[in-house]
């Protein structure tokens, strides 16, 4: 008894230094990069990913893109969305260079869900994925109805009381509340923009490149956090898992004044 | 009579043991008929890390039917086991698909032991690639084998019969070359490297060119006197679309196209015969590149393909100012001379300007997703291959794309991007009049300073502005030992480690922090210095 409670304490004693050394964990271990953490596949480093030459998707809105791309039609639960859906169906989304043979993104937003296909449709992919969690596909190989809504609007400007304020110019969506001085853990998601509407695609709350630790912008200022599962903001504690789910939803945070105007 | 009798059984067992050191005699190839149809198969000998030797299969290129898509159900030691070929033979014009099986102890036919590939033992479960297969018109090609990586050799000129063993120990990159079907010898511990090795001919070490030294060296790139043969003439005689004018080299003009051999056709390579007048620049162009007629002293043509480059991830990165680039030798008549250093790149790495037959030399990537991909898919799965640059056979001059490379030729934001793209993307620089760009971190600019990588990238300043080229990541002159200018002013030369593919930095296949940080030294908001300098710009 007394053996596994010092195994225990020793155990958090660890986990506890290692949770205070904040951005001092991020030294060099071979094969276990701070930032990519699984994403690092195969120890391919960023190239697990992309591709300097020879990639599958051109252009601005291919991000030297690597992988091979599913290309079929999946359905994505948006009961009610207020801003409706961009039917996610990749077959549609690319147009062939007829020089290189690569393909061009023709949804700047769309993409952003459609690469992350490349791996977490295993149906697809083949790769035995090392949390079944990160199986986002259902078995059928098309349906994303069990995640939160992906591809869908996010209501812009004047269009919604519930939802954090975003504005769309030349073609990057920002928060009205961009330097977090009304609520101060700040807005970390990324809205991609398509035709000039906002959408919320798995890029929105995930930054591929950044596993536990992150840059965000908080009361006015940037800031290194904590964060866990590639979560774009910071995500360390209870609290905080929640206050990254309110960073949009506006209606469920404290500082929400119920008017449509923060 | 006794005494002969002793002679002969000496001679016998001196016979016995010499078969058992030099472990199995292993006929070359060996014939069967099946269906009434015959087939063939290379045999190679094998000798394992300990006492064992047998023999095993190589690649049926014997076979008058095999078609170069064989699938191997590799193994050794084939007089103990029995062996599976599933490959495409061409019957009656007809491409099938079928698999023979290898009988235990089959008896074998004709032996011809010319150019067999022979892998080396295995080192801690990874069998050495240390060979080449059988010669196709007089290059040696590598064959199936345990352990082969597939990037071991550079198919460029003659080879001749040697083979090379490239392996990584210690850090340290050690090449092996031999003759004939003799093993390597690998030391314990040696794991096998996964870059390229080029193989002048007769086992000769691997220079520190690598595959760019192919069979002439410096020469291969460069000339030493005036009959250089770079060429960007005045836009009025730059033009090489079959059947335009260019210049003759005597003060006349000529139609037809400068880079066409018209014995050859189309697309085949330069034709010294039509060698025209250097006019490299206009006047007073070139004092970045000491003012020289002929930069580099370059020993090829110049490509005359305009090409499409990736259109970059916002304004401020965009190349030329357009969302949209192109680039051409043109631009160097305008005086932009960085592009120079794409274009020289392209004198060979285009497949269509080379003589060298590259038409897999992109960088490709390497430990990717090599299963699973089916269904759908858009491209080859995990090594994507073709030519950096596609252009010539598929597409009519004047018409190339890079639209699948990183950026060349683009605009590097010297402020980081903070101006155009609201944000620190990248490290900050200063672009010099000399041509020269200095990064602004010049307190981590060492490879091994706790573990941040420094800037081994190099980039190009037009006076004002700094670009990204093809040799901002790579270094033509160094396949596998990086060199770059410290904060010294001096060099650190192949230190903190080794690296492949003539990247400028450190770089690694099996480490991907390591090769993470090369494109992190440019990319700063990848980079753990971002998150530990809370996101400021640096």
């Amino acid at each position: 008894m007394n053996r596994a409670l010092v195994v225990l304490l020793a155990m958090l004693f660890v986990a506890a230094a290692a949770w205070g050394q904040g951005t001092q964990f991020l030294t060099y271990t071979p094969n276990a990069d701070p930032l990519l953490g699984p994403h690092n596949y195969k120890g391919a480093g960023c190239t697990a990913c992309h591709a300097p030459h020879g990639v599958t998707l051109e252009g601005s809105t291919g991000y030297l893109w690597g992988l091979s791309i599913p290309l079929k039609a999946y359905t994505v639960y948006a009961p009610g969305y207020p801003g409706g859906t961009n039917p996610l169906n990749t077959s549609s989304l690319l147009t062939q260079d007829p020089i290189t043979g690569a393909y061009t993104a023709n949804n700047a937003a769309q993409v952003d869900t459609a690469m992350c296909l490349s791996c977490h449709d295993t149906a697809f992919s083949g790769i035995a994925l090392s949390n079944p969690n990160n199986q986002i596909v259902d078995s059928g190989g098309t349906s994303l109805n069990h995640n939160h809504p992906v591809d869908v609007a996010y209501p812009l400007a004047g269009s919604n009381v519930t939802l954090w304020v975003v504005n769309v110019t030349a073609g990057v969506a920002t928060f009205k509340d961009a330097s977090a001085t009304v609520f101060g853990y700040g807005h970390p998601a990324k809205l991609f923009v398509y035709n000039s509407a906002a959408y919320v695609e798995c890029g929105s709350c995930h930054n591929p490149h950044n596993f536990q630790v992150t840059v965000v912008t908080q009361s006015g200022g940037p800031v290194a956090v904590q964060t866990a599962h590639f979560v774009r903001g910071q995500y360390d504690t209870t609290a905080n898992q929640q206050n990254f789910c309110v960073s949009c939803h506006a209606d469920k945070s404290g500082a929400w004044d119920g008017q449509g105007d923060q | 009579m006794k005494k002969n009798l002793l002679v002969v059984l000496v001679l016998a067992l001196i016979a016995m043991v010499s078969a058992t050191a030099f472990g199995q005699a292993c006929p070359g190839t060996w014939s069967y008929v099946q269906n009434g149809v015959t087939g063939y198969w290379s045999l190679g000998s094998f000798t394992a890390s300990g006492s064992a030797t047998g023999c095993y299969f190589a690649a049926p290129t014997i076979d008058p039917t095999y078609n170069g898509v064989a699938t191997p159900s590799l193994g050794n030691g084939i007089t103990t086991n029995t062996y599976t070929w599933i490959y495409n033979p061409i019957v009656n014009g007809l491409v099938l698909t079928t698999s023979k099986t290898i009988p235990t102890n089959p008896s074998f036919g004709t032996v011809n032991v010319n150019g067999i590939f022979v892998p080396g033992p295995p080192v801690n479960g990874v069998t050495v690639f240390n060979g080449y297969g059988i010669p196709t018109n007089g290059i040696l090609q590598p064959t199936y084998g345990t352990g082969y990586n597939g990037n071991a050799v550079t198919p460029m000129g003659p080879l001749g019969n040697g083979y090379t063993t490239v392996y990584v120990l210690n850090g340290q990159i050690v090449t092996k070359g031999t003759v004939g079907n003799v093993a390597v010898t690998v030391p314990t511990g040696a794991v096998a490297w996964s870059g390229q090795a080029y193989d002048r001919s007769n086992g000769a070490a691997m220079d520190v060119l690598g595959g760019h030294g192919a069979s002439s060296g410096c020469m291969n790139c460069h000339t030493p006197h005036n009959s250089g043969r770079l060429d960007a003439t005045t836009p009025a005689l730059y033009n090489n679309t079959l059947g335009n004018v260019y210049s003759d080299g005597t003060g006349s003009t000529v139609v037809g196209n400068y880079f066409t051999n018209a014995a050859a056709g189309p697309f085949s390579p330069y034709a010294p015969t039509n060698t025209p007048a250097f006019v490299w620049k206009s006047s007073g162009y070139g004092t970045q590149l000491g003012g020289s007629m002929n930069p580099y002293l370059w020993n090829h043509a110049l490509t005359q393909v305009t090409y499409n480059t990736w259109d970059g991830t916002a304004s401020a990165v965009t190349a030329n100012g357009g969302s949209v680039a192109t680039i051409s030798a043109s631009m160097l008549i305008s005086g932009k001379e960085p592009v120079v250093h794409t274009l020289l790149c392209l004198s060979c790495h285009d497949n269509s300007m080379s003589s060298h037959g590259m038409t897999n030399q992109s960088v490709t990537k390497t430990n990717g997703f090599v299963t699973g991909f089916s269904n759908g898919q858009i491209s080859e799965p995990g090594v994507v291959t073709g030519t950096v640059a596609s252009a010539g056979a598929t597409v009519a001059w004047g018409a190339g794309s890079l639209a699948t490379s990183h950026p060349v030729d683009a605009v590097y934001p010297a402020d980081g991007g903070i101006s155009a793209l609201g944000g620190s993307y990248y490290w900050k620089v200063t672009p010099n009049a000399d041509g020269t760009v200095k990064y602004a971190d010049t307190d981590t600019n060492q490879i091994g300073d706790s573990g941040f990588y420094g800037h081994p990238g190099r980039l190009y300043s037009d006076g004002t502005t700094a670009w990204v080229e093809c040799t901002s990541c790579h270094n033509p002159h160094r396949q596998t030992s990086p060199a770059w200018v410290n904060t010294t002013g001096k060099y650190t030369v192949g230190a903190y480690g080794t690296t492949t593919y003539y990247i400028r930095g450190p770089y690694s296949t099996l480490d991907g922090t390591i090769s993470a940080g090369f494109c992190r030294s440019c990319h700063y908001d990848k980079s753990p210095e971002y998150i530990a300098n809370g996101g400021a710009s640096k």
